[in-house]
């Protein structure tokens, strides 16, 4: 039923599209025209604005019918923001290359509404007709006089041969059955460039889905940074200041045991705690501040990277051939992206070696990190790979993983300068 | 006086319990998450229970829900918040019941033992204890702007120590005053507030509250 239902829907689109897109046509060209005319006064670029206007409304049915009748869903570009009062509307209506491609659209449209009508007309008519052919015969004919005088009646012959008599009519019935069959792939074929120009004339061009990239990767970045902030706060919060609050703690108690009079082994005791957690609090915000940015960085990524291998419980073998230094936006990512993947490679790789290959110039960064563990690692939800992703999307790189199982890995990022 | 504290950090919970024991607090259970402290609330029935705001699973405000719970469940119990940063909203959804014995203190105030264990007893006796900090922030940020407005600046003064649990004799000698200065001060307060006497020992409270609602 399912099919036959498709097929009513691409029927009924074949019937209506073309009188909807003669009528929106004739309505645009004359809006147009007399707006021409009118350019002379004020009136013109309002009628101009206002035709503009109504394409995109016209244009918007017609993609909204594409999608309920063909199946064609045409991602519907994201209307201008509002803007203040109707001259600043006239103008960004005028400047807007995306409308004045719904005017191209509508105006286009009747010519490609054409073929679908026409074949659909074509299939459906002479199908149904080669089909009901043996009852049509008696009914739709052609009287002719033969030479010799007798009369003939001919329904239907084609170079010169006569279909009508037995066995031919069988021919032309299975004729019908297939051009029946074979319809709705046809007039599908037929609609094919009433489609094609629809999606590229009111679906999202680069410019918009570049937008929609940048909106996307801003999202990320700004999350990111949010979750940055949550974490070291978290970790401010939990450590360091629990560390001093400790520690306030344990001076006030040596207070205490002092001013009671307890014996010095009681007091030195609690002084070696206090001591110890000043010790951890040093040490807390040390791995803090190098969460945030290592100092290492701004000798390069070069000396920071060193520094990470030799942090790291893995072997890693640092190459690195650094022309120009990128920006610090840029050597921060590649940094971080170093790190998380050195820290996935000692958690999950079970790997020995880990090589990690930094070349930089030419305007781009690219970075490998290669290990010979397990692999099966995946860029999907949940993966610490899929924030790395956002990360180096965020100004337009790039993150491939090649993890078969059995390994080996190798991560690859790739990062513009700017 | 018998206390339950509650606190994730095993640091900060052993260094309060050695401190209250060093002031002759009777720590009858300390535990690390909300659960185990309404447990232990309800298997002790304390004086008061010292509750750290951010606590396991979630680490957000299961110690506040906590105390909430517990004023609802045990009025006897008296709560004190213990926390690492003023957060006034917190501190009001405490307050919001009216009827006192809660307090919300900075963790660092453990460092002048003398007070903290006071505000503990103040707690624990059904009064209250905010601390100076969440007490400013309240006024700092005052949305009812009428109300305090109309007291005048030593007014004001005297209700941040009501709002920190002083009592007027503390207060007094606080502004080195006659205690009948301050319940003038206290009654004008309350006038000015609309708090009528039928309100009884709770209007301390509520004339803090006045502010918290805001």
């Amino acid at each position: 039923m399912g099919a036959v239902k498709r097929l009513l829907k691409a029927l009924l689109h074949a019937l209506v599209a073309l009188p909807l897109a003669l009528v929106g046509m004739l309505l645009v060209v004359v809006g147009l025209l007399v707006g021409g005319v009118f350019s002379v006064t004020a009136l013109g670029p309002w009628v101009i604005a206002a035709t503009v206007r109504g394409a995109g409304g016209l244009a918007s049915v017609q993609r909204a019918l594409a999608g309920a009748l063909l199946g064609v869903e045409v991602e519907a570009v994201p209307p201008l923001p509002p803007v203040g009062g109707p001259f600043e509307w006239r103008r960004a209506v005028l400047a807007d290359r995306r409308a004045w491609r719904t005017v191209g659209w509508v105006c286009l449209a009747p010519v490609l509404a054409v073929p679908g009508l026409v074949v659909a007309f074509n299939c459906y008519a002479y199908g149904l007709l080669f089909l009901l052919h043996p009852v049509l015969r008696h009914v739709n004919y052609t009287t002719v006089r033969t030479p010799d005088g007798r009369e003939r009646r001919i329904s239907l012959s084609l170079f010169g041969v006569q279909l009508d008599a037995w066995p031919w009519w069988l021919a032309v019935v299975a004729a019908g059955a297939l051009l029946l069959t074979v319809a709705p792939r046809l007039v599908r074929l037929a609609l094919r460039p009433y489609e094609k120009v629809l999606r590229s004339l009111l679906g999202p061009g680069a410019a918009d889905r570049r937008i929609h990239a940048l909106e996307e990767t801003r999202a990320r970045a700004v999350e990111d940074a949010a979750a940055t902030l949550r974490r070291i706060e978290r970790d401010l919060h939990d450590g360091t200041q629990a560390r001093l609050v400790g520690l306030a703690m344990h001076l006030t108690m040596i207070r205490e045991l002092v001013a009671g009079g307890a014996p010095s082994d009681q007091v030195l005791a609690v002084v070696e705690t206090a001591q110890g957690n000043a010790k951890q609090a040093v040490v807390d915000l040390r791995g803090l501040v190098k969460g945030i940015h290592p100092p290492a960085l701004d000798q390069g990524l070069d000396v920071a990277l060193a520094t990470l291998a030799a942090d790291s419980p893995l072997r890693v073998e640092v190459r690195a051939g650094i022309g120009e230094r990128p920006s610090p936006a840029v050597e921060s990512i590649a940094y971080f992206c170093a790190a998380e993947l050195l820290a996935n490679a000692a958690k999950h790789s079970g790997a020995d070696l880990v090589e990690v290959e930094v070349v930089g110039g030419g305007g781009v960064l690219s970075l490998v990190v290669r290990d010979d563990g397990s692999g099966g690692a995946v860029v999907g939800a949940g993966s610490g790979l899929t924030g790395l992703r956002g990360r180096v999307g965020a100004v337009d790189g790039m993150l491939e993983c090649e993890s078969p199982v059995g390994g080996p890995t190798v991560v690859r990022v790739v990062l513009p300068y700017r | 006086m018998r206390v339950v504290v509650a606190e994730d950090s095993a640091l900060l919970r052993d260094g309060l319990v050695q401190l209250l024991a060093m002031r002759g607090v009777e720590v009858v259970a300390a535990v690390g998450d909300a659960d185990a402290l309404l447990v232990a609330v309800a298997e002790h029935g304390p004086d008061a229970a010292v509750v750290d705001v951010r606590m396991p699973p979630t680490q957000t405000d299961e110690g506040l829900r906590a105390a909430v719970e517990i004023r609802r469940t045990h009025p006897g119990t008296g709560v004190l918040i213990f926390s690492q940063y003023v957060e006034t909203r917190h501190a009001a959804q405490l307050l919001g019941g009216g009827a006192g014995g809660v307090g919300y203190l900075l963790k660092e105030r453990v460092v002048d033992i003398g007070e903290f264990v006071d505000a503990l007893g103040r707690v624990a006796a059904g009064g209250t204890a905010l601390d100076p900090e969440v007490v400013s922030q309240l006024f700092g940020a005052s949305r009812r702007a009428s109300a305090l407005d109309a007291l005048t600046p030593r007014e004001r003064e005297v209700l941040g120590l009501m709002a920190q649990g002083l009592t007027n004799q503390a207060i007094a000698e606080r502004f080195v005053v006659t205690e009948r200065a301050v319940e003038k001060h206290v009654a004008n307060i309350f006038a000015k507030l609309g708090l009528a006497v039928g309100e009884g020992g709770h209007r301390r409270v509520l004339a803090v509250l006045r502010y918290l609602e805001g």
